[in-house]
């Protein structure tokens, strides 16, 4: 196991950690930095429970060894927010009602965040690209879509 | 009328859990079960009631036995505290909703919770059953509460009550406008006694229900402030991931955990001894690597040199490491062919029963009758796994004389009683909490992860959390139940049904996790009954039903058995309605009509079928589809429909693929459950429920060989992507009958309205899930 000692840039502030430098970042922030917000699916990249942004890309932080993040941008669902202020998309899913048991929901999110803040009006097939990683087995798809479409709104027009 | 109840039968089956309510001690629940805090705690005003308490009243003559409190404090905070569970589908919110609305409460000064069982109360979600069971008597506490409060408040105000009114968290006099905060009125509240018989609101008054609120843990989850049970720490916790026997009661051998040891992180590996199934909640050999944190624990376990006996004497044929679906099919195919298919010597044992409504002459009479069309059909249903996006989990905290459990689950009280056989402790020293669950869809009924985290909790004297990877879920949790059915309908000349006959070989459910609950007479009620309940006019029925035995675990599956005969019946009738040369619709408004009821028993709870509501929703559904709209070539649609207390028609549209075979473009629903509490949350599990049904429809089953399920995750047990989504577009008849519940119901029909678009569009009956298609 090589040993890793590195700071990391979490929603915008420094933590020091010390491991394992093969262990996914998703661990990494559930059971050491406490940011359970990121859930744990597959462990495969298969369902995209586990979506992160680095350095603004949508990433399954289940299969990205931390080694890799070292020195780069890490936004997890707790970072999505200013504050207080919500972020466009969460709005939007609040406005839609789009969770049901929620638990995939924080991955739907950050994915719907990466397109939008690549994508300011992004078609249906690229949200089909976008969003077909993250699996949702309570079946809120419909809903998912109308909100990516809704947050791009509320981007496009300034805070609706 | 005891819906619930029918309900908890069907998933609990004939289980005689410690805590059904009959063991409430019932001089503390006298009056109404008001229970009132006195100088020692602080003042609030509680009002007990039961959801579901059709048979604990008929037990319990003394009174109440409350699984559920609405309780307001001082500050006005509305706390509703019952026994369900939330795991999405929205039932605490629709309970909350209930209470309040009758309360007069103000919305945002409501909470829910989920209670901790004491040994004292029956604790399940299931069966749709939750809002229907929580109606009545969640109104009736919230009348009771305002009506003390009205009359605590009128005293206040110096008026009569007669002059006084409540409205948003407040009693109102009439022709002052002076008005006092119902936090203000707590205490005096508390000291009146419970009216028995509280009006109600009259139907039009009603002001939060039929309202789309959003969930009530709707921020929570948006913000990831959520907690499920994945999700706690506890202090001084470790984590466990567990190597499991391979195979059904395989044991463990030996084990060699020094390279497991030597991984950074690892605290410990210990053996876990299960139990043999079938039994209650059955629990495998297995050597736990306790660690730090989730990665050491997986890395740990990597390391690990088990070494299993597959074939122990316990083993019964067919169990172990010789199951296999390719066998079960087998099995199922001789058992229906044969009738018996006996065959000791291969250790097939079939038990068989039947029910029939007509006779045994009268049958044979409907089939050897001249001028009639038989239709003759074989359907199949795999293995599916619930694969809930949580998976599983739980902390379990063993002390010398105190269990504290966290477990994300749905049948608490059998839990709680297992936790208790477990430790010996007395009730008040067996603290079990439930977090949100991350979804169950059945799965969670049985919290054999909770057991591993107390044996594993229990070597090492610390808090331990059990995690299952989603490998471990798909190859050691629970499947649907599989079954054939034949099916044999017999149309006559006048295009009336005369006879079906339709013979069903599966695996029990309840054999597998209550052994000894089917009754002398043989009859598995849960596993015939959707046969049995088939509404449509038609002289003689006859069901039957095979059991076949193999350790392949099979558990109610967004209820199981519901979505198989459902599949069949109604199959059948399209392909009767083709026999007949008459359109499925109205061949199927022809037999339900004139509306008549038609009552049917489950384990001795009834259920009445008006089939005049069922014949309605198909109409609904019909003309929101545009039933006899031309489609374009290679297009089909296709009907089907349901009674589970709730009535549901759906229509499935499929179009022709540019790469061949067709594909589900969109799909209709009306649905009849009654007063829909909260519109968009009853969307939502209908548009939850297409998802589930069509992902079992349209992807992968699951397989065993050798014992082994060879599925490992969502690679190759693939769901429903975004991308593959049709069209959902739902109606819900205008209805002031009381709710009826949604978690379910809209998943049956799903799997026959695609077969028969697909024969619609291509002449071709899919009768074998998954569906190809035509591809």
């Amino acid at each position: 196991m090589a040993r890793l000692r590195t700071r990391l840039t979490i929603n915008g502030k420094p933590r020091d950690w010390s491991g394992d430098a093969a262990q996914p970042l998703l661990w990494v922030l559930r059971d050491d930095l406490q940011l359970t917000g990121t859930k744990y699916g597959c462990g495969t990249g298969a369902c995209g429970a586990c979506t992160v942004h680095v350095d603004g890309e949508a990433v399954r932080s289940c299969v990205t060894p931390v080694a890799g993040v070292a020195g780069r941008r890490i936004v997890t669902i707790e970072g999505l927010a200013q504050g207080d202020r919500l972020h466009a998309v969460q709005q939007a899913w609040i406005e839609h009602d789009v969770p049901q048991c929620g638990y995939c929901q924080s991955g739907q999110m950050m994915s719907a965040a990466a397109l939008i803040a690549r994508q300011p009006r992004p078609s249906e097939t690229q949200i089909d690209d976008a969003m077909r990683g993250n699996l949702c087995r309570c079946g809120t798809y419909e809903r998912i879509r109308r909100a990516v479409h809704r947050a791009a709104e509320i981007v496009a027009g300034g805070r609706a | 009328m005891s819906a619930p109840g029918r309900s908890q039968a069907l998933i609990a089956g004939a289980r005689s859990m410690e805590g059904r309510p009959a063991s409430l001690p019932a001089d503390t629940l006298s009056r109404r079960a008001l229970l009132r805090a006195g100088a020692a705690g602080p003042v609030a005003l509680v009002v007990g009631f039961c959801i579901g308490d059709a048979d604990a009243q008929a037990t319990v003559p003394a009174g109440l036995s409350p699984n559920a409190l609405l309780h307001i404090d001082t500050t006005g905070t509305v706390e509703v505290r019952t026994t369900q569970t939330e795991m999405g589908q929205g039932t605490l919110t629709g309970i909350a909703m209930i209470v309040a609305d009758e309360l007069d409460a103000e919305w945002a000064r409501v909470r829910v919770v989920t209670i901790r069982p004491d040994g004292r109360r029956f604790m399940i979600t299931g069966g749709s059953g939750s809002i229907s069971g929580a109606w009545d008597p969640a109104r009736q506490a919230g009348a009771q509460a305002r009506t003390m409060l009205l009359e605590a408040g009128a005293a206040a105000l110096g008026a009569a009550a007669a002059d006084c009114r409540t409205e948003r968290h407040t009693v109102v006099h009439g022709a002052s406008g002076r008005r006092v905060d119902y936090k203000d009125l707590v205490a005096a509240a508390a000291r009146l006694p419970v009216p028995d018989k509280p009006a109600l609101k009259a139907d039009s008054a009603l002001g939060l229900v039929g309202r789309p609120l959003p969930a009530k843990n709707l921020h929570a989850i948006v913000r990831a402030e959520e907690r499920y049970g994945i999700d706690l720490r506890v202090p001084g916790m470790l984590v466990a991931v567990i190597e499991r026997s391979p195979v059904v009661n395989g044991r463990l051998a030996s084990f060699d955990a020094r390279e497991a040891r030597k991984v950074p992180g690892v605290v410990d590996v210990v053996a876990v001894r299960g139990n043999l199934f079938p039994t209650t909640i059955y629990v495998r050999d297995g050597v736990a690597v306790v660690a730090r944190n989730t990665w050491a624990a997986l890395e740990g376990r990597k390391a690990l040199r088990v070494q299993w006996n597959e074939s122990n004497s316990e083993r019964p044929a067919r169990g172990g490491a010789t199951a296999s679906t390719t066998k079960l099919v087998q099995d199922f195919e001789r058992v229906l062919a044969d009738g018996f298919g006996e065959d000791g010597r291969n250790g097939l044992h079939a038990r068989v029963a039947a029910t029939r409504r007509g006779t045994e002459a009268g049958m044979k009479q409907a089939f050897d009758a001249p001028g009639t069309k038989t239709v003759d059909l074989t359907f199949e249903v795999p293995l599916f796994a619930h694969a809930p996006m949580e998976p599983m989990n739980a902390i379990a905290h063993w002390q010398p004389d105190r269990l504290e459990v966290w477990a994300p689950c749905h049948f608490q009280s059998g839990l709680f009683a297992m936790l208790r056989h477990l430790t010996g402790l007395p009730a008040e020293k067996v603290v079990l909490h439930t977090p949100t669950l991350g979804g169950s869809f059945g799965r969670r009924l049985e919290a054999d992860y909770a057991i591993e985290a107390v044996l594993v909790s229990r070597e090492l004297r610390r808090p331990v959390q059990v995690v299952w990877t989603r490998e471990d879920d798909l190859r050691h949790g629970f499947f649907g139940p599989p079954t054939r059915h034949r099916v044999r309908a017999v149309v006559g000349g006048d295009g009336r049904l005369a006879a079906v006959d339709h013979a069903v070989a599966a695996l029990s459910v309840r054999l597998q996790t209550e052994p000894g609950s089917v009754p002398a007479n043989g009859l598995d009620e849960t596993i015939t009954y959707d046969a049995v309940k088939f509404p449509y006019a038609v002289d003689q029925v006859h069901v039957s039903h095979r059991i076949v035995e193999q350790t392949i675990r099979v558990l109610w599956w967004r209820r199981g058995f519901t979505p198989n005969h459902t599949f069949a019946n109604e199959v059948l009738l399209d392909a009767c309605a083709h026999a007949a040369g008459a359109d499925p619709l109205a061949f199927r408004q022809r037999l339900l009509l004139p509306p008549r009821t038609v009552e049917y028993t489950l384990d001795g709870y009834p259920e009445k079928v008006d089939t005049g509501r069922l014949a309605q929703v198909q109409r609904l559904a019909c003309e929101a589809a545009g039933w006899s709209r031309p489609l374009p070539k290679g297009a089909g649609r296709g009907l089907a429909s349901t009674v589970t207390e709730t009535y549901c028609a759906q229509v499935v549209e499929v179009v022709p693929r540019p790469a061949g075979g067709v594909r589900v473009a969109r799909v209709v629903s009306a649905v009849d459950c009654g007063r829909v509490v909260n519109p968009q949350l009853a969307r939502a599990q209908i548009e939850g429920c297409i998802v589930y049904a069509l992902t079992a429809a349209l992807k992968k089953a699951i397989t065993v060989e050798n014992g082994r399920v060879q599925q490992a995750g969502f690679d190759d047990y693939p769901l429903l992507r975004i991308d593959e989504m049709p069209v959902i577009e739902t109606v819900f008849v205008p209805s002031s009958a009381s709710p009826t519940g949604l978690g379910e119901p809209a998943s049956h029909p799903t799997w026959a309205a695609v077969s028969n678009a697909v024969f619609a569009a291509t002449g071709r009956r899919e009768t074998k899930l998954p569906f190809t298609l035509g591809a």
